[in-house]
């Protein structure tokens, strides 16, 4: 009778745990690719870019292989599938850039700002739907004169803990007039902290080593909303921009998000057009295995 | 009597042991799967246990084949996916079934030399039983894990409990001679 028992409670334990782990298998998985929601502002011209993330199953039999945005036939298409990998998931990204595809075919020349809120998915069993992303902003640049830039980039950084700053050296007086962005309100709310520093260095030794001294430094650390407009730079003034995404909530930590601030210049002469320097910030997602694993649970509600 | 034992250990050993040249196993499991079936069907008469275990290898003989002609299912696992309910159902079905041959098996030698108390062959076969159905018992719990444990984690347990089968299973090769030696002389003195 002993036997039987002991016999009875181990079936009872294989029954539990194989039931058990096909219930928790099954409820993260993912029966379809599903994109991330992408806040992103892109200057559509070559060199600049955008990436477009989804969470696929790794045993899923449909795959996404490519993506096709409506009426901007001649953008390039890079997939990168497995960008990340999890347990269950992978996390791809497809990566969209405006320089001349190997094709040939030119990139659609856009002068007018526009927003791209779905894609057309293709998939590997030679089906397609149309997918909602999120935003693309495609904001043309207003003031093209690179060849009499009066500021020039010198460095920058960015850093996998989403912070990063431009370094920038002013080559002849103008002031700043004024900034902007798609996503200005992230500021307001504090969901990303911008600061400015602009130190005060003489001609010609503007890209020495040591830290500035008091006397040098004319703006240290200001929040960039703060900034007291306009702000003149005179030759040889050095002007940091520095940010760092301050995302507090986990759904917004699943999200990408792009922008291009743009700083405004006038002449300080005035005899000159205006101008802007242009300033990448971008916010890729990381997750962990836990946060996968939460964000896959809600989507699966939400499919 | 004795010979069927012979045939059912040479059976176990021709599938516990893969020697694989170029892909191609020199000891294929069909092989294995026939002489155990075979020898338990010339046992089958002695115990309903020996009938239970023959019928298991049958199914296996027939699982086995099946595997040669179609090929194994993708084992997502060893590929770094994590398997599919299907792989994850054959290889319970396999399980099962390879626990009931060993049940059977040992069980029968047990009903067949209960009343023999001079070698304790029954005695053995209850400790190889006992042991097998443990570390088997375990290997059938901990596998769905596969499922949702990290893979290298996985990979060790069941490589450690795998280990632990294969010894219960040479322990019951190693009674199933002892049960063959002992009928043959039990035979030899008729």
């Amino acid at each position: 009778m002993r036997g039987k028992w002991y016999y009875f409670l181990a079936m009872l334990l294989i029954a539990g745990s194989w039931v058990g782990n096909i219930w928790y298998d099954q409820a993260n998985r993912l029966e379809r690719t599903v994109f991330l929601e992408h806040y992103i502002e892109v200057i559509p011209e070559a060199g600049d870019y955008f990436d477009l993330y989804y969470l696929e199953d790794k045993r899923l039999e449909r795959k996404l292989i490519d993506i096709y945005i409506e009426g901007y036939p001649g953008l390039q298409v890079s997939p990168y599938p497995n960008y990340a990998e999890y347990r269950k998931q992978s996390l791809g990204k497809m990566i969209v850039s405006f320089d001349s595809a190997d094709s040939g075919q030119e990139p659609p020349e856009i002068k007018e700002p526009a927003v791209i809120r779905q894609v057309t998915a293709l998939y590997s069993d030679g089906s397609s739907e149309k997918v909602r992303i999120g935003e693309i902003h495609l904001v043309p640049r207003d003031h093209v004169n690179r060849d009499h830039d009066p500021i020039q980039w010198t460095s920058g950084a960015g850093s996998s803990d989403h912070s990063g700053y431009d370094r920038l050296a002013v080559r002849r007086p103008v002031n700043l007039t004024g900034l902007s962005s798609v996503y200005m309100s992230m500021v307001e709310e504090g969901d990303l902290l911008v600061h400015a520093d602009i130190v005060k260095r003489t001609p010609g030794i503007s890209h020495r080593s040591e830290a500035p001294s008091e006397a040098e430094i004319k703006l240290s650390g200001v929040p960039i909303l703060d900034l007291p407009l306009p702000v003149r730079l005179n030759q040889g003034d050095s002007v940091k921009v520095a940010y760092k995404f301050n995302l507090s909530s986990p759904a917004k930590r699943m999200q990408v998000y792009q922008l291009r601030l743009r700083l405004e210049y006038a002449d300080a002469e005035g005899d000159q057009a205006p101008w802007q320097s242009v300033h990448h910030f971008a916010y890729y997602p990381s997750p962990t295995e836990r946060e996968i694993t939460e964000y896959v649970r809600e989507r699966r509600g939400a499919l | 009597m004795s010979s069927a034992c012979y045939r059912i250990a040479w059976g176990l050993l021709l599938v516990l042991i893969n020697v694989r040249v170029g892909g191609l196993d020199l000891l294929p499991d069909p092989l294995g799967y026939l002489l155990a079936a075979s020898g338990l069907w010339t046992l089958s008469e002695r115990s309903r246990f020996f009938q239970a275990g023959g019928a298991a290898a049958l199914l296996l003989l027939i699982g086995s084949i099946a595997r040669m002609i179609v090929g194994e299912p993708g084992t997502g696992f060893l590929n770094g996916l994590p398997p599919t309910i299907l792989e994850l159902s054959l290889r319970l079905l396999d399980m099962l079934l390879s626990t009931l041959l060993i049940y059977g098996i040992c069980k029968g030698i047990m009903s067949s030399f209960s009343g023999e108390s001079s070698l304790n062959i029954a005695g053995r076969a209850r400790v190889c039983l006992g042991w097998f159905m443990t570390v088997q018992g375990l290997w059938l719990a901990s596998y769905p894990f596969t499922l949702n444990v990290d893979q290298d984690i996985m990979a060790f347990c069941l490589f450690i409990l795998t280990i632990a089968v294969m010894i219960s299973q040479a322990a019951v090769l190693l009674m199933l001679r002892a049960a063959g030696r002992s009928w043959r002389e039990m035979e030899e003195r008729k």
